[in-house]
């Protein structure tokens, strides 16, 4: 019996807009199955019909067969389908509803009744497994730690079909090594673990069967390596580098910590006029950290920052004026929408309706232009906030992870205009990113931040060292 | 007792079923002999299986009340709509648990905006609570019954809200339970239920001015010697101007949550 | 938020929960004797016998600060000084009313009312009302933060509160609330009557019917002696 199985299945939300179009896709026992594909292209759909969201909580038209445990998804109910399948959702900090770690991965146990024995001992090892101490707060913890709490939680309620959703998307190496290895066990012991993940790097080394989904299609990749460097595929870009810049910024000793831990422990950084800074990682070194406290979002405990932009903008002061001239977009692009139109969003920072016109153009948004932002994919809604954010022509870009949910093409549009702006304008570009696909292409120069210190710095040849070593 | 023992029985039922399913199958360890790991607990007792074990007792006792109960359980549920015997969309519905999530995560914004509450209300001044926290208690409820829309919602928001002020501000917790019942009761009468845009308003406006009158009740329960008190005590005209200025905030207040829901409505963030 | 309150071995929460309006109810009764605070007095030392002796600390200066301040305002308002008494004892008693409400981690409270039939949803919607009311409190933040970096302008302009406040806010709300109930499903929680455990219950002990008869005894002891 295979864990998963289906059949010609076609789902859409709406009538008549198939998100799948005839997916035949099958998961076994003892294998880690990755699902790869661009966000949009319908890998959470698949994954909320295995786990039962659909069609019990998400209502749409779902035709074909899908079996999950040998048993026709429809006519499980949610309560039972949950007894088979776990499932762990992205934004893990959104999920967790009890105070103490313990209790939090109690919860899933206590749902499916289990004596309380029986739930101290699976608590205990879940935890142990994803190596987090369940006595701690869940309102202390990391980004990393939640996720690894929502991992366990799942994992103790020992479900023999796991399902999860972009589970790296908080982890460094260490905690990829911890949650991958974690999982190899579980399928070494006849578990199914089904995977999706976008940086395919990080995941290949551990997964045993490689489906791609693409524009509602499901096709079972048979050779992973080609796949990984076909999907890695590098963006190349026109721009050159400026010749003996001046300082745009000068970044003196910089410190941060979040409570009493140390993030950032003394950076020196100089930010040069015109130039496109990429700043290198992994997850938790505090590069968001230091964008934002180059954006004024965040202070430093010690050291300073001088700025050469303009004299008038000051020091600290995060002013009006001061995001005029400091663009910055968030790795999460919810936050930074508000107005009811596309049209009106690109407006509302663009100094003339012409210009606005002009964006709009550029990146390619006509087909959007009425659509409510909130209404968009993540992935449309990234690119409608940069575009928003560069209608205001800052003289300093900060793009946190601007890349995210972007497919190729998608990706090489935007790497085009952010150099046509940043060529045009000759405003500094200062990139925080996860992705090797454009990452050579948005860096003249690159910083690599190492246990709280600027460890490297170098140009493109940098970019090439860290990811593809 | 009875009850208790219907609602295992289900369950049981269930775990037979997919005990009959699994049988064999990768559930169960099939290397012999493999080694002990420490990963050892996840095989040992699956819960459906213990689960089953153990009710099966409980289940034997009410066997044949069990299965009556069962059919009778929700004839009148369509597509998670409930009717009543005429057919039409009965008033009360039932609710999922989305409902409930998105109810509490209304009342948690409600509360985390007018955290001054339980201070303000010890502030003498009649009203004065009631007009620092009218536009958030009536802002959120409001977007709140515009999703959710069932006869009932108010009270699930005030119960989960005031177990909470129970704990602060213990006459606040038992006037906002009062004032719900009361809206609700209103609501039932005059709209059944929230299907209407109007009915969502009409609530959501109410339910910060209802606990007025009972706070009236409490200033000359407790307090009659303080000049605020007084003041209020004395010219039932101060406590009918106060009561009329919380009303209007508290319909701007409704007002924008039916503006604010029609717009994340338009944006199909509220769909079912 | 209370975590600092959180008492070692809180009473039984539906005990705690009893004396806490008793208290409530019995201070503001008997405000205004002067025998009342005797009473008062008497509460804070039972609960220090009990073992809340950390939130008894913290409270004092909550308590003296607030009920300074009332004082302040009643006697300068009235020039009486019984009348200021009484605020003072009205304080107190909120005060001391709050005690077991703070001293007690919510999981206890839920994992009580669990044992005790309440339905699941009402647990499961109290527990998220807590643990999500600071984080929309961060979540607020952070929209106000991101609009800032729009230059949505002040917040004081009603048109700006509106537009960049509360849509992205109840926005944010909807898209929090659907991960969450999701989230809650597939981990096996269902609203209808299935079966369920409760890890680590909360028992009831001798301490704890102690604890309660103590604070029903004074309760009753001092209403009785002020106005019989």
């Amino acid at each position: 019996m295979k864990a998963v199985y289906m059949e010609n299945v076609r789902f859409a939300y709406d009538k008549d807009a198939w998100v799948l179009n005839g997916v035949d896709f099958t998961a076994e026992y003892g294998k880690i199955t990755l699902l790869s594909g661009m966000s949009g292209d319908g890998k959470s759909t698949l994954l909320s019909i295995i786990c039962g969201i659909i069609p019990n909580m998400t209502p749409g038209t779902l035709e074909g067969k899908t079996y999950v445990a040998g048993k026709d998804v429809r006519e499980m109910k949610t309560s039972e389908i949950s007894r088979q399948v776990g499932c762990v959702l992205q934004n893990a900090e959104l999920q967790i509803v009890q105070a103490i770690v313990e209790d939090e991965v109690a919860f899933g146990c206590e749902n499916l009744a289990m004596p309380q024995e029986m739930i101290e001992k699976r608590v205990k090892a879940a935890c142990a497994m994803m190596e987090i101490d369940p006595s701690l707060k869940t309102r202390t913890l990391s980004g990393g730690q939640k996720q690894r709490l929502i991992t366990a939680a799942t994992l103790a309620m020992g479900q023999k079909i796991i399902i999860l959703d972009e589970p790296l998307a908080n982890l460094d190496k260490e905690g990829t090594h911890t949650l991958m290895t974690a999982l190899r066990r579980l399928t070494d012991r006849g578990y199914c673990v089904i995977v999706t993940e976008h940086r395919l790097d990080m995941v290949l080394p551990y997964v045993d069967e490689v489906w791609n989904i693409s524009k509602g299609k499901v096709k079972k990749v048979e050779d992973k390596q080609a796949y990984l460097i076909s999907r890695a595929e590098i963006i190349t870009d026109s721009c050159k580098p400026p010749q003996n810049p001046s300082e745009l910024l000068r970044i003196t000793g910089v410190k941060k910590a979040f409570a009493k831990r140390e993030i950032l422990k003394g950076i020196d950084l100089t930010v040069y006029r015109g130039e496109r800074l990429l700043i290198l990682g992994q997850n938790g070194c505090g590069k968001t950290t230091l964008s934002r406290i180059i954006a004024r979002l965040e202070r430093a405990d010690e050291g300073k920052i001088e700025q050469f932009i303009d004299k008038k903008l000051g020091t600290r002061r995060a002013s009006r004026r001061w995001f005029k001239e400091v663009g910055v977009v968030y790795q999460n692009p919810n936050y930074q929408l508000f107005m009811p139109t596309v049209r009106k969003e690109i407006e509302f920072g663009a100094e003339s309706k012409e210009y606005a016109d002009e964006i709009i153009d550029m990146f390619d948004l006509h087909s959007l232009e009425t659509r409510h932002p909130q209404s968009l994919s993540e992935g449309q809604k990234r690119r409608v906030s940069i575009a928003a954010v560069a209608a205001s022509r800052p003289k300093l870009l900060l793009l946190d992870e601007p890349t995210v949910g972007q497919d190729y093409a998608g990706l090489q549009r935007l790497v085009d205009v952010l150099g046509k702006i940043h060529v045009r304008d000759n405003n500094t570009m200062i990139t925080v990113t996860h992705d090797l696909r454009p990452a050579r292409a948005l860096c003249d120069r690159a910083v690599l931040i190492e246990g709280g210190k600027v460890a490297k710095e170098g140009g493109k040849e940098l970019v090439d060292q860290y990811f593809l070593s | 007792m009875n009850k208790e023992d219907n609602v295992k029985y289900s369950d049981k039922v269930m775990a037979e079923e997919k005990q009959a399913l699994n049988g064999g199958e990768p559930n169960e360890k099939t290397q012999a002999g493999a080694e002990k790991s420490e990963l050892d607990w996840l095989d040992e007792d699956i819960p459906v299986q213990e689960e089953s074990a153990q009710e099966q007792e409980n289940a034997q006792t009410s066997n044949a009340g069990t299965k009556k109960r069962k059919k009778r359980q929700n004839p009148n549920i369509r597509d998670g709509v409930r009717y009543n015997k005429k057919g039409e969309v009965a008033i009360f519905q039932p609710f999922t648990v989305k409902d409930i999530v998105f109810l509490a995560i209304i009342g948690a914004a409600a509360l985390i905006t007018s955290a001054v509450m339980p201070l303000v209300a010890q502030v003498p001044i009649f009203g004065l609570p009631q007009l620092v926290t009218g536009l958030q208690m009536s802002i959120f409820p409001t977007i709140g019954l515009m999703k959710v829309r069932k006869a009932g919602s108010v009270f699930i928001v005030a119960v989960l809200v005031s177990v909470l002020e129970l704990f602060m501000a213990p006459a606040m917790g038992v006037t906002s339970l009062i004032s719900a019942l009361i809206i609700e009761l209103l609501n039932i009468a005059i709209f059944k239920g929230y299907r209407k845009d109007i009915a969502c308003f009409v609530s959501g406006m109410l339910i910060n001015p209802m606990t007025l009158p009972f706070y009236y009740l409490y200033c000359l329960a407790f307090d009659t010697n303080s000049i605020f008190f007084k003041a209020a005590g004395d010219s039932p005209w101060v406590a009918v101007g106060i009561s009329a200025a919380v009303l209007a905030v508290c319909a701007l207040g409704a007002g924008l949550g039916i503006l604010i829901s029609r717009e994340i409505r338009k944006a199909g963030l509220m769909k079912k | 938020m209370t975590d600092r309150f959180h008492a070692k071995n809180p009473v039984y929460p539906l005990f705690g929960f009893f004396a806490a309006i008793l208290i409530f109810a019995a201070g503001l009764a008997t405000a205004k004797h002067t025998d009342g605070l005797w009473y008062l007095l008497a509460v804070w030392l039972w609960f220090l016998l009990f073992g809340y002796w950390r939130s008894c600390l913290v409270i004092i200066p909550f308590a003296a600060v607030f009920s300074g301040i009332f004082a302040g305002i009643t006697y300068a308002s009235s020039g009486e000084l019984p009348a200021t008494l009484a605020a003072v004892s009205r304080c107190v008693a909120v005060c001391l009313a709050v005690l077991p409400g703070l001293s007690l981690p919510a999981v206890k409270l839920t994992r009580n009312l669990s044992q005790l039939h309440v339905p699941r949803a009402v647990t499961l919607g109290m527990m998220i009302v807590l643990s999500f009311a600071p984080l929309l409190g961060r979540e607020i933040k952070r929209i106000r933060e991101a609009m800032r970096t729009r230059g949505a302008g002040s917040l004081l302009n009603p048109k700006v509160f509106y537009r960049a406040l509360l849509v992205p806010f109840a926005a944010r709300l909807v898209n929090i609330s659907d991960t969450l109930s999701l989230s809650v499903e597939t981990r096996g929680f269902c609203t209808g009557k299935a079966a369920y455990t409760v890890y680590h219950p909360v028992k009831l002990t001798v301490r704890d019917v102690l604890f309660l008869l103590g604070i029903t005894a004074g309760s009753v002891a001092i209403i009785v002696w002020c106005f019989i």
